[in-house]
């Protein structure tokens, strides 16, 4: 399952980005965006470790590019998220070519599926719901929010590190 | 690249992109990643308690041998998600069957078991740890640990079987053995004739003798077969033994195996003297401990750089002059002064020497220059073994490409009869 999906779910989140380009008239970046994905697909085929990573920023980099051009975000959310979905399963493939045959990799696939396809429905609703209703945020609030968001990711950032060392 | 650590710089950037360009839109292009990084750390695992059993099949084994290890690990804290269990093998150790590696869950207070077999090269092998990497299954919060595990193994030297080396020391011990002791009295082969005495058995009577003397009455004496002292030295100079990236010194120590198994099974006290990297001592000793004790000791040495084999110390108190001393070594021409010197002390030596010069060419293209230089090699080789046979020194050269109990059949199985002129 996670050897179809992982090349599934970059094909979908190139197409759904390439395709939000296409529709608002720029055919060169959409052209640039399926090489791309193209070579995302040899990437991953090849295990190169620098791919998923670089694919992420990517995909979230062109969603971004996208709404500030005021494109369809019924195309870039839904590629962004398929991007992240990816990247999941590129790491989590890494991590079942590790197991000896002994092990129950379809019991730890299923739990992990199960819980990354949970947190994409949730972290899309909430992103969709976010957009749909057009939360005016002033930018005193945005400024407190991202100092707060930094700070929050900091503190993860440094038990995270502390607890590797 | 820490995989928290990604989406955390990822956000951040989502967030100073929607600031900059004042777009709530790109704030709520973060919010999924948000999510999946605090699912990730809410998962995280908490209290970790993992201990690791070890437990092997045997801990002396032959060089080919298998050998099944059997792991358990424990956790004795909370639920872990995935852990990977990574058993760190030392290099020389290869597995036939089985996986070092399992990935798993892990229940608070459960456990998983698993076999590995394996076999490896001659040597001592500590398998001390397994490395554990516990975390969630979104593998964002992963923390590494080294389990300590009680484990270690020796390969040993395969033991080819001899069936004997005829030495003949002037010294030999009060025990008996197969060594000719160049005393009369019971024993095998003929030593000398005498006068009989009371006691003689009948069938001594050397009736030849008696008959051309008609007061007296000869018989026979045998020479007296006891154990003697033998001091096995090898030589694990890495000048003399290796070349390149290949060694000729395990087919030292394969030689000094099964000379010192050899010795030990005729009675005699044999100890080992390693001279490379380190020197090192077994003590002599008899019997089937000193084989295993020197076994084990063989299977820990390895050739290195030493200093100059003319400092070769031999404790008289371990072995008196004129007792045995078995040199395993590729020789080098600066070895004859060394050799000629414990000669002179007394000591009877055998030299059993794997011959470098054929094990080095065998590993070369057959070109017009390699097969001059190959000959100009093996005739100064030629030249240093006939010196030490001039010196009283038994020499077997050692064709590795031939299997040691053929050369050794050959030419230790037959007393050694020394030139006119040499001194025994």
């Amino acid at each position: 399952m996670t050897r179809l999906l992982r090349f599934l779910f970059p094909v979908l989140s190139v197409g759904l980005l390439a395709s939000a380009y296409f529709l608002a008239g720029l055919r060169w970046p959409a052209m640039g965006l399926l090489i791309f994905g193209g070579l995302w697909m040899i990437g991953l085929a090849l295990h190169w470790p620098c791919v998923p990573p670089v694919a992420l920023f990517a995909a979230f980099g062109a969603a971004a590019l996208g709404f500030i051009m005021d494109f369809s975000p019924i195309f870039l959310l839904p590629a962004a998220i398929l991007g992240l979905l990816a990247w999941d399963l590129a790491g989590f493939h890494a991590l079942l070519c590790l197991a000896s045959p002994d092990d129950d990799t379809s019991g730890l696939e299923r739990r992990h599926l199960g819980r990354v396809f949970a947190i994409a429905l949730l972290g899309a609703g909430l992103a969709a719901l976010a957009l749909t209703i057009h939360l005016k945020l002033y930018f005193e609030w945005m400024i407190l929010l991202v100092f707060f968001t930094v700070w929050g990711i900091g503190q993860v950032l440094g038990r995270l590190l502390k607890k590797q060392a | 690249m820490n995989r928290s650590y990604i989406l955390g710089q990822l956000i951040f950037l989502l967030f100073i992109v929607g600031l900059a360009t004042l777009r709530p839109s790109i704030v709520a292009l973060a919010l999924p990643l948000l999510v999946y990084l605090l699912a990730g750390l809410w998962h995280a695992p908490q209290n970790v308690h993992l201990r690791a059993e070890r437990s092997l099949s045997a801990e002396r084994v032959k060089t080919g041998d298998e050998i099944t290890v059997t792991l358990k690990v424990s956790n004795s804290g909370s639920a872990i998600e995935e852990v990977l269990l990574e058993d760190q093998i030392p290099f020389g150790l290869e597995v036939v069957s089985g996986s070092t590696r399992r990935l798993v869950e892990l229940p608070a207070d459960g456990s998983v078991t698993w076999t590995v077999t394996m076999r490896g090269k001659r040597g001592y092998y500590g398998l001390k740890k397994v490395h554990a990497t516990v975390g969630e299954t979104l593998g964002l919060a992963k923390s590494g640990q080294d389990l300590a595990t009680d484990g270690q193994l020796f390969i040993q030297p395969p033991v080819l079987r001899l069936r004997r080396v005829a030495i003949q020391p002037r010294r030999t011990r009060i025990f008996s053995g197969t060594i000719p002791a160049r005393q009369g009295g019971s024993g095998v082969e003929f030593f000398d004739v005498r006068q009989y005495q009371s006691g003689d058995s009948l069938r001594w009577i050397n009736w030849r003798a008696t008959a051309r003397h008609t007061q007296d009455v000869f018989s026979n004496q045998f020479e007296q077969e006891r154990a003697a002292d033998v001091g096995l030295i090898l030589d694990g100079r890495r000048r003399t033994n290796d070349f390149g990236d290949r060694s000729i010194f395990e087919n030292s120590v394969l030689a000094t195996a099964a000379l010192a198994d050899t010795f030990l099974t005729s009675g005699n006290r044999v100890g080992l003297l390693f001279y490379g990297r380190q020197i090192k001592w077994t003590m002599p000793g008899y019997g089937r401990m000193q084989s295993e004790r020197i076994l084990h000791d063989l299977s820990l040495l390895e050739s290195g750089e030493s200093q100059s084999f003319t400092e070769l110390y031999v404790p008289r108190h371990l072995f008196p002059s004129r007792s045995q001393l078995v040199l395993v070594s590729p020789l080098i021409s600066e070895d004859y002064d060394m050799l000629a010197a414990l000669r002179m002390r007394g000591y009877h030596l055998l030299v059993v020497s794997p011959n470098p010069v054929s094990f080095e060419a065998s590993g070369l293209p057959e070109t017009r220059t390699v097969l001059l230089a190959k000959r100009i090699v093996q005739l100064q080789r030629v030249v240093l073994l006939r010196r030490l046979r001039g010196a009283g020194i038994h020499v077997v050269d050692w064709d590795t490409s031939q299997p040691f109990e053929k050369t050794a059949k050959r030419e230790l199985e037959q007393r050694l009869v020394l030139p006119r002129g040499v001194l025994r």
